[in-house]
Formats: structure tokens, C-alpha cells, sequence
């Protein structure tokens, strides 16, 4: 095995269906034990990354590195080093949960003996191991966390992530989190493809976020969050349009406002740092008289999910 | 033991473990034999033929071979439902590669189909008491080692088939779509005198097994007879009996080879 810092890197990473561009250049690096997440809205490209990464799939353009080797010339050696976790459910329904992680660990290459053991550990994290039936018995949410459980049985230094809490219920969701981090403290590194932005902000050390194949933000949630919405938000709902719009004019000229995102028609949202108290004076200067007209006023921190909706805003004015 | 022998073991494992956990296993590779044994058995049983026998000794190699040719539904439906449930794709992310997978999946399929087989001769030979050469066993065993490989080609018509099928329904629905006319075209059900059935591998299999089981021909010296309507007054061809057995060799060696390549060319890519 080669021993790098780096666990993953692509180079122009490019993939077309029938002449569309669904993967666009990518040029990314993934450090070892770093949990990395990709977001983007459907049809982004994120699974048809994965599927590249995992060789499933040849790119059209360009290559990539899953520690060191090449996933077009040395495919045989990145899949010694990675497993997959896709979005659908993938085990087989007629066998236990025990006799799937078994499996799944001898086709990885490990050896037959301590297998069970090492796969009823993880069972019971997961809170399978009373399942002794063939998997077709159990609930969506059992079914997702067995679809997980195969990849810890393999037990590779990278792992790529499709949705994998998708679906879960909160208390299992944090069961996966933790198992992730565990994973991230043993140095595997994850790759991991979500809708859930809380699961982005609070697993993820870097986010990377596509759109249309192409990568148009990167770096960790919080320099994110300061780069597109910096702090605080407010959200500022009325039942006229014409209140939006006075505001939306007001505000945008302030320089302590980042982003303004006109969610609808009667609702906006501004993004800002710091100077609350000034925007409170806009607000009372320029609405005081029309405050009745404004229906709610919600100050929060901002999120991930900020800087994910003014990103795909921005896309759509585009 | 060794991770490759492991692996191959491990998928043939798993895939015995699927078919004999599912109902329509029992239902077509033997609950329809099974029934067509009996109903042969009440139709042929007392009509006389030459030899000693009666007409069910001799339809039952049909039975057999009927059930052996199951080999082209149980590859279809495994390989397709791999396809399309995806572990196909999640195994191929994995270093154990297609040909483990496609031997371990041979390997299954065969141990099914020698148990399939014992099973029937167990019914046919060992309970309803069908008679054959003398009763000599080692005849019974070349004849059964033949039906044996004309099984192993099923598999490969059903890799061709598992190849365009999107799910195991619509694998069971094209497999039994070549299976029953072939069945029919190569008259070993119902004598058809007709040239086309040496188009129909079930024909040469049911031939030998039928010279060298029933009649009790040498593969190394006797000729292959052309027959349809009566076994027992078929002339000699010039094919001698051993080139009628190259022909299964070959032609499930082409199956085999043509499905795989096939199934390689169909499902190598994941877009």
C-alpha cells in the first residue's frame, strides 16, 4: 500500500452522458481521516462522482487518485482500499444481517475466521444484533443501517458515502454520526453525499458543494457560512409585497449585509454580521409606521442550508 | 484455505442459500418435473415398446432432460436479480472481480443442478422403478454426466438472458419463453420427425442418453442414430457417438463464453 497524506485527488475529473456534461473538471483533494461531504441539489453530479471514485463508472476526461493509485490504470488496487455505500438499499433480502456482513467481508478479501465476531460487534452498534431473520422482515430504518454496517465490516481506508442516513430516525442518526467519527478518529477517511445539512455542518470537515458538475463553493462550514452569510440571520415574513420589496431596497445597500434571498414573494431573508443594531433602525425607520403589516420576525444564527439556498439562488438568477 | 477459493465458496454459499430460501426453486426446478414425471407415469406406464421397456423408460430421460434445462431460469433469474437489486455494482467495487463471481455463480448452479438430477433419479430410477440397459449403473451414470453438461449450457443461454432482463420476473418470463420450444422443436417430448430438431441441443442429449442408457451403445464405437419416431429401428449416421458428445462440449463451451461476454458487455458500465 502505498502511504500518502493524501487519500484522494482528482485531476480534471470529467464525465459526459451522451454529450452533456454531468461531471465538469473537478479538481479536488481529500487528506487522510478527513470526513469530506458533498452537496449539490439532484442532478448535480455527486453520485456520478462516487460511482468515478468507486470505478464503477470510466470518466470521459482527466482521472483520479484513491490512495495513490490511478481508478482507471490500478483498479484492482482501489477497490483493495475502498468501500461503497449507495444510495438504494444493496444486501441481499433471503440472508441474516449476520450472514450479509460475513459475506460482504470475505468478497472484500478478509479472512473467514474472525469475521462473525467482528460483524456481530458491529451489529450490536447498530442495534441488529437481536435480528436473526432474513433482512426482507425488516423496518426502511434497519434496512439503512445494515446498508452502513457493510461497510464497517469491510473496513477500508476510504469509504464513500451515498445518503446513508437517509431516511433514519434521529436517534439512529446520531448512532451513524458517531460510528462516522469513530471511523474519522481511526484515520479512514469518508466521503460522504448528503441532503441532510445539519449532518454536513456537524459531521463534515470540509463541504464541498456542486452544481451542475462543477464545484462552486468549498471549504468548511464556517468559512462557508462567512463567505456567503456570515453570522445572523433574519427572516422577515409579511402578508404584502410591497413591504419585501421596501425592504429588500433599503437593505441591500447596507455594507454589514452579505446576502439578501428573497425566499417569496412575501418573505426575505438577510444575511448579516454583527450590526443588528442597524438594521433594526432601518426597520424602524422605514416600517415603523407598517410594522402591523409584518407577520413574524425571526433572528437565527445561520446555517449551512444559508448558504446552500443563496448558492442555489444565485445558480437560478444565473 | 486460500481468500480466492474462500470468495468463489463464499458467493456459491450465498447464492444456494437465496434459491433454497425461495418458494418458485421448489415450484420449477422440482414441482414441475416432478409433475410431468407422474403424468408420464400415467399416460406411458403400460404401453409396451421392444427391449422390455414401456414408454415411460423411455420418456423419462425427456423428464430429465426437461429438468436440467431449468439451468437457463435459475442463471437468468440469479445473475438478473444481482443486476437488479446491485450488489452486482456494489460487488464490483469491491477486489473480487466478475470471474470469481462468475465461477462461484457456475459452481452453485451446478450443485443445484447435480442435486436436481440425483433427485429425479432418486424418483425415476430408485421409486417408480424405470428400467435401463441391463441395469447396469455405470451406463445410467454416463448417460446422467451428459445430461449434466447439457445443464451447464442452460446456465450459459441463461447469462445471455440475465444480460438484457431488468428484473427476475421478466428473467423467469424470457427463459421460459426459449426453454418449452426448444423443449418441443427438438422433439423430446413429442417425437417430431423432422430435420429441425438437430438444430435443438435437448435432441442430441436425449439421443445419447438414449443409446447409451436405454440401448446400451458404446460411446467409442457405435454411431450416433438418427431418430425420432422409434429408437429401436433408428439407422446408424456416420457421426460416431462420441462426436455427438463433442458437439454438447462445444456447444455449452460457446453458451458459456458467448454469455459471459455478453453479460461483460451489457453491465461493465453504471451510468
Amino acid at each position: 500500500m502505498k502511504k500518502l497524506s493524501i487519500a484522494l485527488k482528482t485531476e480534471n475529473l470529467t464525465k459526459l452522458y451522451d454529450k452533456t456534461v454531468v461531471v465538469d473538471h473537478i479538481n479536488l483533494h481529500v487528506n487522510k481521516g478527513e470526513i469530506v461531504c458533498l452537496l449539490g441539489p439532484n442532478g448535480a453530479g455527486k453520485s456520478t462522482i462516487l460511482k468515478m471514485l468507486t470505478t464503477l463508472l470510466k470518466p470521459d476526461e482527466g482521472t483520479a487518485f484513491v490512495n495513490g493509485y490511478d481508478i482507471v490504470k490500478e483498479q484492482a488496487e482501489v477497490r483493495e482500499c475502498i468501500s461503497f455505500a449507495p444510495q438504494e438499499l444493496v444486501f441481499y433480502d433471503e440472508l441474516t444481517a449476520l450472514e450479509n456482513l460475513v459475506f460482504f467481508g470475505i468478497m472484500q478479501g478478509k479472512q473467514k475466521k474472525n469475521l462473525e465476531r467482528e460483524a456481530k460487534v458491529i451489529l450490536d452498534r447498530l442495534g441488529l444484533i437481536e435480528r436473526t431473520d432474513k433482512v426482507k422482515n425488516f423496518s426502511g430504518g434497519m434496512k439503512r443501517r445494515l446498508n452502513l454496517a457493510i461497510n464497517l465490516i469491510m473496513d477500508t481506508e476510504v469509504l464513500f458515502l451515498d445518503e446513508v442516513t437517509a431516511g433514519l430516525d434521529p436517534q439512529s442518526q446520531h448512532t451513524v454520526w458517531e460510528l462516522l467519527r469513530e471511523l474519522k478518529n481511526n484515520h479512514q477517511t469518508i466521503i460522504l453525499t448528503t441532503h441532510d445539512m445539519n449532518e454536513a455542518e456537524t459531521l463534515s470537515d470540509r463541504v464541498l458543494i456542486l452544481d451542475e458538475g462543477k464545484i462552486i463553493a468549498e471549504g468548511t462550514s464556517e468559512s462557508l457560512k462567512e463567505r456567503f452569510c456570515d453570522e445572523n440571520t433574519l427572516e422577515i415574513v409579511s402578508d404584502q409585497k410591497m413591504i419585501i420589496q421596501e425592504l429588500n431596497k433599503q437593505i441591500e445597500s447596507l455594507d454589514f449585509v452579505k446576502n439578501i434571498v428573497n425566499n417569496n414573494d412575501l418573505k426575505i431573508s438577510i444575511f448579516f454580521a454583527g450590526g443588528i443594531k442597524n438594521l433594526v433602525k432601518i426597520l424602524h425607520q422605514e416600517i415603523y409606521s407598517d410594522l402591523g403589516e409584518i407577520k413574524e420576525l425571526n433572528l437565527r444564527q445561520s446555517t449551512l442550508e444559508d448558504v446552500f439556498l443563496i448558492l442555489a439562488r444565485r445558480r437560478l438568477n444565473q | 484455505m486460500k481468500i480466492e477459493l474462500q470468495q468463489i465458496i463464499a458467493i456459491a454459499v450465498k447464492n444456494l442459500k437465496i434459491k433454497f430460501r425461495s418458494y418458485q426453486t421448489y415450484l420449477y426446478a422440482f414441482g414441475f418435473p416432478i409433475l410431468f414425471t407422474f403424468i408420464f407415469l400415467f399416460v406411458f406406464k403400460s404401453i409396451e415398446v421392444p427391449g422390455g421397456y414401456n414408454v415411460f423408460d423411455l420418456a423419462f430421460s425427456s423428464v430429465l432432460i426437461y429438468a436440467a434445462s431449468f439451468g437457463t431460469i435459475n442463471a437468468a433469474v440469479s445473475l438478473t436479480s444481482e443486476k437488479h437489486r446491485g450488489t452486482l455494482m456494489r460487488l464490483d467495487t469491491t477486489p473480487i472481480g466478475r470471474t470469481k463471481i462468475f465461477i462461484g455463480t457456475l459452481l452453485s448452479e451446478s450443485v443445484f443442478l447435480a442435486i436436481q438430477l440425483l433427485s429425479m433419479v432418486f424418483l425415476g430410477y430408485g421409486l417408480l422403478g424405470v428400467r435401463f440397459h441391463e441395469q447396469k449403473v455405470l451406463l445410467l451414470i454416463i448417460g446422467l454426466l451428459i445430461i449434466f453438461i447439457f445443464g451447464i449450457s442452460t446456465l450459459g443461454i441463461g447469462i445471455v438472458i440475465s444480460a438484457y432482463a431488468k428484473t427476475a420476473d421478466a428473467a423467469t418470463g424470457i427463459s421460459m419463453c426459449y426453454v418449452m420450444p426448444v423443449l418441443f422443436l427438438s422433439g423430446i417430448f413429442i417425437p417430431f420427425d423432422s430435420p429441425i430438431v438437430y438444430f435443438f441441443p435437448p435432441f442430441w442429449v436425449n439421443q445419447i442418453f438414449q443409446q447409451v442408457v436405454m440401448l446400451g451403445d458404446n460411446i467409442l464405437t457405435d454411431s450416433f442414430r438418427y431418430h425420432s419416431l422409434n429408437l429401436f429401428s433408428a439407422e446408424f449416421t456416420v457421426i460416431p457417438l462420441w462426436g455427438a458428445i463433442l458437439i454438447i462440449v462445444l456447444a455449452t463451451l460457446v453458451s458459456l463464453c458467448g454469455g459471459i461476454l455478453l453479460f461483460q458487455r451489457k453491465t461493465l458500465a453504471y451510468e
